[in-house]
C-alpha cells in the first residue's frame, strides 16, 4: 500500500465549524473578518476521511475546535470515532452548551477539556454573553468527573486589571492548568485592536500569572510565543511557563472547517485541501514555517535567533502584512 | 533661545535628543543599518517626500521600536499620521514627542495643527499661546491668526466665563483620567446618597471668605478648592465608615461637626492611613494643587471681574467631586483587596490540599492548545520474514489494532481471498516497503492471496486503525464496481482515480471498473 510522503506534525487542531454561539471581541477566526473564507463545511463522512488521513501522515493527537465545536450536531460521533482510533483528544469550548450529559459522555472517551474563560467580571463584555456563572461552575463539574481541564484566558487590555481573579476562580472551582493567550489581531480582533497589550502590559500579565499559579501550586503555560527581548524576567518563571519559539506546522497545525490545511489557528492563508496533503511539502508557505524562513528583519543579527522567532509570526502577518514583520507587541502606537 | 529668536526656529531642549554616536568618527560605524534608528527613520523621511505614506509610517515605527526616545521620528510619524488624516493617532505620537521633551517646539506645533484639524481649536490656540511664549516663529503666529480669523478666541489674553469653566472642567477631567479616578468608560461616578455637590461647594466658599478674604483673592480661591478637595474626601470617607449616621445629613455641617475643616487633610491622611508616608501624601496633595495652579492663571484672565467668583465656586464644586471620586476608588480598591485575600486564602487551601501535586511542564514550543500525545512503548516481536527475535517501538493500543486488522482480513477470507496480518521488524518492514515518515516505521503487514500462488502485500497505518482502502477493496469483491456504487456502499463522494488507487493498493495493480 502506498504510505504517505509527507510528514506531518503531532498535534491537528481541527476547526470543526465556522459557527459560534459567542461574540467574542478578541476572536482571531479569519472568517470573522473576511465572509468570503467561508465555503461549505466538511460532513461527518469528510471528517473520518481527513482524520484518517492525518494519522497515517504522523498526527498523533486531536484538538476539536471551531468555533464551537459543540454547535455541531454529530459532535459525538466525531469525539467516538477519533477516539476509537487510540488518538488522544482535546478539545476548546466556549462552555456554552456543555452539560453535565455531554460531560458524562466525554469523560468516557479519556479526552481532556479547554474552556474558554476571558474575564469574570469583563467576561460579558469580552463574549456577548452574561455566562460567567455557568463557565465556572463546569470546572466543579469536570473535577467530579475527572476530566482533566485547562481554563484557556484570552488577556485583553480590559481584563488585564482582573487577571488575578480571572486566574484564581478557575483554579478554586477545579481548573487543573491555565493556559494565557495574549490577544492578537486578527478576526473580529482586528476591530478592536484598542485592547491590545502592550510591552509593559505583557510582562505585568506574566507577572499575575506566576503570582497566582505559585500561590495555588499549579502550572500553565503562554500559548503565543513571546519575543525574547520583550520578555523582562526571562528564566525567573517557574509556574508559568513562557516560550519564544513558533509551533505552527512544527507541533501542530490546523485543518479548517472546510478541510483546508493552515500553520495555526490565526492563520488566514489555506495552504491545501487535506485531500491533497501529499502536496503540503511543496507549498512555500508551510515551508516557511517548517524552516523558520520567515524571520523579521530587525531580529536577523540577533544572538538569540536560535531560540526565538521574534514573537508570533501569523500575527505580524495579519497586523502588518507579512510574516516576516515585527510582532503586533512591537507597535509604538500602542 | 537667542538663537530661536535669530531665526525663528522651533527649538528643543538639545540634551532629550538622540544624536548619531559617531558623528565626527564615522569611520568606527559599523553600518549596521538595520539596527540604526536615525537610518531607519531617514528612509521613513524619503518615502515621506515620495508621497509614500503607508511605508513611511512603518519605517518611523521600527526606528521608535529600535529607539523609543526619538523624539524625531514621533514627530514624523504624527505628521504622517495627519497626512493619513489619522488625527488620533497623530496626536498621540505628537503626545509622545512632547513628554520626550516638553518645549519640543515642533512637536508642540504638530500638536496644535492636529488638534485644529480635530476642530479642538481652543486648545489648538492656547497650544500655539504656548509656543509662542518660547519662541518666535512666523509660522505659529500665522496658524494663531487664522484660528483667531476663524473666531477663536486668544486664550492668551481672556476667557468668557463660560470658557472658564469649560477649560476648568477640562483640566480636572485630564486630572481624573491621569490619576485612573474615572468610572467604567470614562464616567464621572458619586456617592448618590451623600452627593452634594453645590451646597458643599457654596458653605466651603463662605467658609473660606470669612477665613481667608483678607488675605487676599489667591489665598482665598486655593483654600477653597483644597478644602473642598479634602472636605468631600473626608466626607465619602465617613460615610463609608457609617452611613447611617451621614445618610439624609447635610454633609457639609456633618463634616464640620466632627472635623476641624483648617485640618481636614491631616484627618484625610490619618482615614486613608496614609499618614508618616510622605509620598502617598505628596501624590494626593500634588493631585489636587495641580488643579488649583491652573485654576489660579484662568481664575486671572476671565473677564468680567465680575464672572471670577462663579469660575471659582465652580471650579470648588469640581474639586468637591474629584475628592468624593478618590474616595470612591479608594474604597473600591479596599474591597478588592478584601476579596483579594479571600481568593489567596482559598487558593492557599488549594496549594495545601495538593501539596504533592507534581507537575513539571515539559519544555516545548509555543501553541495555544494543549497537547496530549500517546506513549511509545515496545514490544517483541517474532518476525515472520526473517524470522529473528526483534524489539520494536509502536504506539500504545497497537496490540489491539493488529486484532482490528486481523478482523478486516476475516472478511476477504470469508469472500474466498486467504488473508493474513503480521507484524515485521523494522528491517524487512522499511527493505520491502520503505517509510516516508519520519514518525515511526509502518510495521503490519496485511497479505492477501489474490490468486493462487500470488500474494500481494500491503502496509496499513500502525498509527491508528485506518481500513478505509481495505472497505473499498471489499465492496469492489462484493460487486460495487462502478464509482456510483462505491460512492453509495462507502458514503463517500472521492474521485475514480482514488477509488481505484486503493482497489490497487490492497488487491494489487490491474483492478479496473465495469
Amino acid at each position: 500500500m502506498e504510505k504517505n510522503n509527507i510528514s506531518l506534525p503531532p498535534v491537528a487542531a481541527l476547526e470543526l465549524t465556522y459557527k459560534c454561539n459567542h461574540l467574542c471581541m478578541f476572536c482571531s477566526c479569519p472568517w470573522e473578518d473576511d465572509p468570503s473564507y467561508k465555503v461549505p463545511e466538511l460532513s461527518l463522512a469528510e471528517w473520518r476521511l481527513a482524520i484518517d488521513s492525518l494519522l497515517v501522515s504522523g498526527v498523533r493527537s486531536f484538538t476539536l475546535t471551531g468555533g464551537e465545536p459543540l454547535t455541531r450536531p454529530d459532535l459525538r460521533e466525531i469525539i467516538s470515532y477519533i477516539s476509537s482510533k487510540n488518538a488522544k483528544l482535546v478539545m476548546i469550548s466556549n462552555g456554552r452548551s456543555l452539560d453535565k450529559d455531554f460531560l458524562s459522555f466525554f469523560a468516557r472517551h479519556n479526552a481532556s477539556l479547554c474552556i474558554s474563560v476571558p474575564g469574570i467580571k469583563s467576561f460579558k463584555d469580552h463574549t456577548g454573553v452574561d455566562n460567567i456563572e455557568h463557565v465556572l461552575s463546569l470546572f466543579e463539574i469536570t473535577r467530579s468527573l475527572g476530566i482533566n481541564t485547562t481554563a484557556n484566558i484570552a488577556v485583553t487590555k480590559k481584563n488585564l486589571p482582573e487577571l488575578y481573579e480571572n486566574i484564581a476562580l478557575p483554579l478554586i472551582h477545579g481548573a487543573d492548568y491555565i493556559l494565557l493567550n495574549r490577544f492578537l489581531p486578527g478576526g473580529r480582533g482586528l476591530s478592536n485592536t484598542e485592547f491590545l497589550l502592550t510591552l509593559d502590559e505583557t510582562n505585568q500579565m506574566l507577572d499575575i500569572a506566576e503570582t497566582v499559579l505559585s500561590k495555588a501550586n499549579r502550572y500553565g503555560h503562554v500559548g503565543t510565543e513571546l519575543p525574547l527581548c520583550a520578555i523582562k524576567r526571562v528564566g525567573e518563571y517557574k509556574h508559568i511557563q513562557v516560550s519564544s519559539r513558533c509551533a505552527a506546522a512544527k507541533g501542530f497545525f490546523i485543518v479548517d472547517p472546510s478541510g483546508y490545511i493552515k500553520v495555526c489557528n490565526h492563520s488566514p492563508a489555506k495552504i491545501c485541501h487535506y485531500s491533497e496533503i501529499e502536496t503540503l511539502s511543496e507549498k512555500p508557505y508551510w515551508n516557511a514555517f517548517r524552516e523558520r524562513t520567515y524571520i523579521p528583519e530587525m531580529c536577523k543579527n540577533c544572538d538569540k535567533i536560535a531560540v526565538c522567532d521574534g514573537g508570533c509570526r501569523e500575527a505580524a502577518h495579519v497586523y502588518y502584512g507579512s510574516i516576516s514583520d515585527p510582532d503586533p507587541i512591537f507597535d509604538v502606537m500602542l | 533661545m537667542s538663537s530661536n529668536e535669530k531665526t525663528g526656529a522651533l527649538g528643543r531642549d538639545e540634551t532629550k535628543h538622540i544624536s548619531c554616536g559617531f558623528e565626527g568618527h564615522e569611520s568606527d560605524c559599523s553600518n549596521n543599518c538595520e539596527k540604526c534608528a536615525i537610518y531607519i527613520k531617514t528612509c521613513g523621511d524619503e518615502l515621506l517626500v515620495e508621497g509614500k505614506v503607508d511605508p513611511a509610517i512603518k519605517q518611523y515605527k521600527r526606528a521608535l521600536f529600535v529607539e523609543p526616545k526619538f523624539a524625531e521620528a514621533w514627530v514624523n510619524l504624527g505628521n504622517a499620521f495627519g497626512m493619513k488624516s489619522e488625527y488620533n493617532n497623530a496626536l498621540a505620537a505628537f503626545d509622545k514627542a512632547i513628554a520626550i521633551d516638553p518645549v519640543y517646539g515642533n512637536a508642540m506645533f504638530g500638536k496644535a495643527i492636529t488638534l485644529r484639524n480635530l476642530g479642538k481649536n481652543e486648545a489648538a490656540m492656547s497650544l500655539a499661546n504656548a509656543i509662542l511664549l518660547l519662541y518666535d516663529n512666523a509660522n505659529v503666529r500665522k496658524f494663531k491668526e487664522n484660528l483667531m480669523a476663524a473666531g477663536t478666541l486668544d486664550s492668551s489674553s481672556f476667557f468668557t466665563l463660560d470658557q472658564a469653566i469649560e477649560e476648568l472642567t477640562g483640566i480636572a477631567y485630564d486630572i481624573l483620567h491621569k490619576n485612573d479616578l474615572l468610572g467604567p468608560g470614562g464616567s464621572v461616578v458619586t456617592e448618590r446618597a451623600i452627593c452634594q455637590k453645590e451646597d458643599f461647594a457654596a458653605q466651603v466658599y463662605r467658609f473660606c471668605k470669612k477665613r481667608y478674604a483678607s488675605s487676599g483673592k489667591k489665598k482665598l480661591n486655593s483654600e477653597s478648592i483644597l478644602k473642598a478637595f479634602y472636605g468631600s474626601l473626608c466626607t465619602t470617607l465617613f460615610y463609608y465608615n457609617d452611613p447611617n449616621s451621614i445618610t439624609g445629613n447635610n454633609t457639609y455641617n456633618y463634616l464640620v461637626e466632627h472635623v476641624d475643616i483648617e485640618r481636614v487633610d491631616d484627618v484625610v491622611e490619618k482615614m486613608l492611613n496614609i499618614r508618616g508616608d510622605k509620598t502617598c501624601c505628596d501624590n494626593l496633595w500634588n493631585l489636587i494643587y495641580g488643579y488649583v495652579v491652573a485654576s489660579l492663571e484662568i481664575f486671572e484672565k476671565i473677564t468680567p471681574d465680575s464672572d471670577r467668583e462663579s469660575a471659582v465656586i465652580d471650579a470648588t464644586e469640581s474639586a468637591y467631586m474629584m475628592g468624593m471620586m478618590y474616595a470612591i476608588r479608594w474604597q473600591a480598591d479596599k474591597k478588592k483587596e478584601g476579596e483579594r485575600a479571600n481568593l489567596d486564602a482559598a487558593l492557599e487551601k488549594l496549594a495545601a490540599s495538593s501539596a504533592d501535586y507534581d507537575y513539571t511542564p515539559k519544555e516545548r514550543s509555543a501553541m495555544c492548545y494543549s497537547i496530549s500525545l500517546p506513549e511509545d512503548v515496545q514490544i517483541m516481536i517474532t518476525c515472520p520474514e526473517c524470522g529473528n527475535r526483534k524489539k520494536i517501538t509502536v504506539w500504545e493500543g497497537e496490540e489491539e489494532l493488529i486484532s482490528k486488522y486481523k478482523r478486516v482480513a476475516d472478511e476477504f477470507t470469508k469472500l474466498g481471498y486467504h488473508a493474513t496480518v503480521a507484524c515485521f521488524c523494522n528491517d524487512c518492514a522499511n527493505r520491502i516497503h520503505p517509510s516516508h515518515s519520519s514518525y515511526s516505521t509502518n510495521n503490519i503487514v496485511f497479505s492477501i492471496e489474490v490468486e493462487p500462488n500470488r500474494i500481494v502485500q500491503s502496509f496499513p497505518s500502525s498509527h491508528c486503525f485506518r481500513d478505509f482502502e481495505y472497505q473499498v477493496a471489499l465492496a469492489f469483491l462484493r460487486g460495487a464496481d462502478t464509482i456510483d456504487k462505491l460512492a453509495k456502499v462507502t458514503s463517500t463522494e472521492l474521485p475514480a482515480e482514488t477509488y481505484l488507487g486503493h482497489i490497487n493498493n490492497v488487491l494489487g495493480k490491474g483492478q479496473r471498473f465495469r
